[in-house]
């Protein structure tokens, strides 16, 4: 009998040899201790935080953490079960209630996490005669999502609007048809055609979902993230979106008019066999996405440091992303290139993402960084010093 | 486009996979098994998967890709995907 974990064989050599190159494991850093949303003490040194999709700085929102405390004196610290069994908590139907005016869309329903949401929603709307359209470039959640459906999926070209035409079109014209895209693609950081697909969608009579993950509380004048941007708000039958990002803490949702939305709650197994979302978590996300709804200026400070550090690598020659967003994945020329980079960059006390293969093409490495709101002009100024000292092989 | 064969199809197929550097270089054919034999990685395939659709006008799903592991299968796969 062969190891049953043999399997993972391959990629556990992929790991080490890149633990050997880098000298540690970019994948499993410690943080020893959380100074503020945007510094950390790691391997006993302060390191500036640009790689932690805390987009509005929001993880110590004071009354965030208040409001947390108070749900844990009141409720305990947890619901030890899902909803269908333990019964709501008022937290719950009242975060649901928000998240739907938030919106202005009639219904709402939480999930644990924002994976959960778009597994459970995804498979649970995907009948055997149904067609699901992906991008190309979605998250490994949607994929799952689809991989736990019965639907049949079709992948487009990322961003094409045109190839989902073309597929769309040889489908039967009563067939029911889903495309599901993101607000902000979380590695490339560009936003979704959302007014072509939309348009698209609808000429094919398909519904259209956006899982707006890191676009909630960064697009739209009121955080309402790419729909709200671009104005479509109508005319998407269904929103899914996570607290784990620009709200500070951890959760998934979907937020609908489609009155069927309420019947999921008993068709979909992410949400039916797991434990709901605990009280202090719940208390959180409902007090920031007040404050995220009440304070642009939030917004303003995220993008006004987008610019700073887009721009900077820009300038110096680092291959970014074509569009500026708050999500700026860097692409290096090589494994050997971006670990370089990743590790002056360490060593100067800013910490960013390493998106490494088989997540991305072989022999390619993506450094992925994360502006916040709450990064302070100095923490920027390090940030471009760091970039600057790493700089020179990168143009070489 | 209704004539086109499946040996067309795998010569299609043979000349797309040329172009990727897997570090192995075999001669390819129908029965070559693309994972084992020349070890296209997952994000190859889907290039390799999107150029073959645009190439004979058609739209694959993905459930059906997982059956999917020698060259003269993924050209049995387009056929029954073009119309
Ligand atoms: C596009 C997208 N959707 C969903 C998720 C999952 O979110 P969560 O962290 O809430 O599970 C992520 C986060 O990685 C994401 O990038």
């Amino acid at each position: 009998m062969a190891d049953l974990l043999d399997k993972f064989r391959s990629l556990k050599e992929i790991h080490t040899n890149i633990v050997e190159m880098v000298g540690r494991d970019p994948l499993g850093v410690p943080f020893e201790k959380m100074i503020s949303p945007t510094e950390a003490v790691i391997g006993g040194k302060n390191c500036v935080l640009l790689g932690s999709n805390n987009y509005l700085g929001l993880t110590f929102y004071q009354e965030g953490m208040d409001a947390a405390k108070a749900a844990i004196d009141k409720s305990g610290t947890g619901t030890t079960g899902s909803r269908m069994a333990n019964g709501s908590y008022s937290g719950h139907m009242a975060l649901e209630r928000k998240l739907a005016e938030f919106y202005g869309k009639k219904h709402a329903m939480l999930f644990t996490t924002g994976y959960q949401a778009n597994v459970g929603f995804i498979s649970a709307i995907s009948g055997k005669d149904d067609y699901i359209f992906i991008d190309a470039d979605s998250h490994a959640s949607i994929y799952d999502g689809c991989k736990l459906g019965d639907g049949t999926v079709i992948r487009f070209r990322h961003n094409n609007a045109d190839d989902l035409a073309r597929r769309l079109k040889k489908l039967p014209a009563d067939s029911n048809k889903i495309v599901i895209v993101e607000g902000i693609y979380s590695m490339s950081g560009d936003r979704a055609p959302l007014k072509e697909l939309v348009r698209v969608a609808k000429e094919y009579n398909a519904y259209i979902m956006v899982d707006e993950a890191h676009s909630l509380g960064v697009l739209g004048e009121n955080g309402r993230g790419l729909l709200e941007e671009v104005g479509v708000e109508d005319d998407v039958d269904f929103v899914l979106g996570t607290f784990s990002k620009s709200v500070g803490t951890i959760g998934g949702f979907c937020v609908s008019n489609h009155p069927e939305i309420e019947t999921m709650r008993f068709a979909s197994r992410a949400y039916m066999f797991t434990a709901s979302p605990p009280p202090s978590i719940v208390a959180s996300a409902s007090a920031t996405l007040d404050y995220i709804r009440d304070t642009p200026e939030l917004r303003k400070k995220l993008w006004a440091n987008t610019d700073v550090v887009y721009d900077s690598l820009k300038a110096m020659g680092y291959k970014v992303g074509v569009e500026k967003t708050p999500v700026i994945g860097i692409q290096m020329p090589s494994l050997e290139e971006g670990i370089r980079v990743w590790n002056v960059l360490f060593d100067n006390g800013v910490y960013v993402n390493m998106a490494l293969p088989p997540a991305i093409p072989m022999g390619k490495c993506l450094l992925r960084c994360s502006p916040s709101a709450a990064h302070t002009p100095e923490q920027l100024e390090q940030v471009v010093a760091a970039f600057t000292k790493a700089q020179p092989a990168v143009a070489a | 486009m209704a004539q086109t064969t499946h040996a067309q199809i795998v010569d299609k197929i043979c000349e797309e996979l040329k172009s990727i550097d897997t570090g192995i270089k075999i001669d390819l054919s129908a029965d070559t098994n693309m994972t084992t034999d020349i070890k296209v990685d997952s994000l190859d395939v889907m290039e390799l998967v999107f150029a073959l659709e645009e190439a004979f006008d058609a739209s694959i799903p993905v459930n059906d890709l997982s059956d999917v592991f020698t060259i003269g299968e993924l050209a049995s796969l387009v056929q029954k995907n073009m119309d």
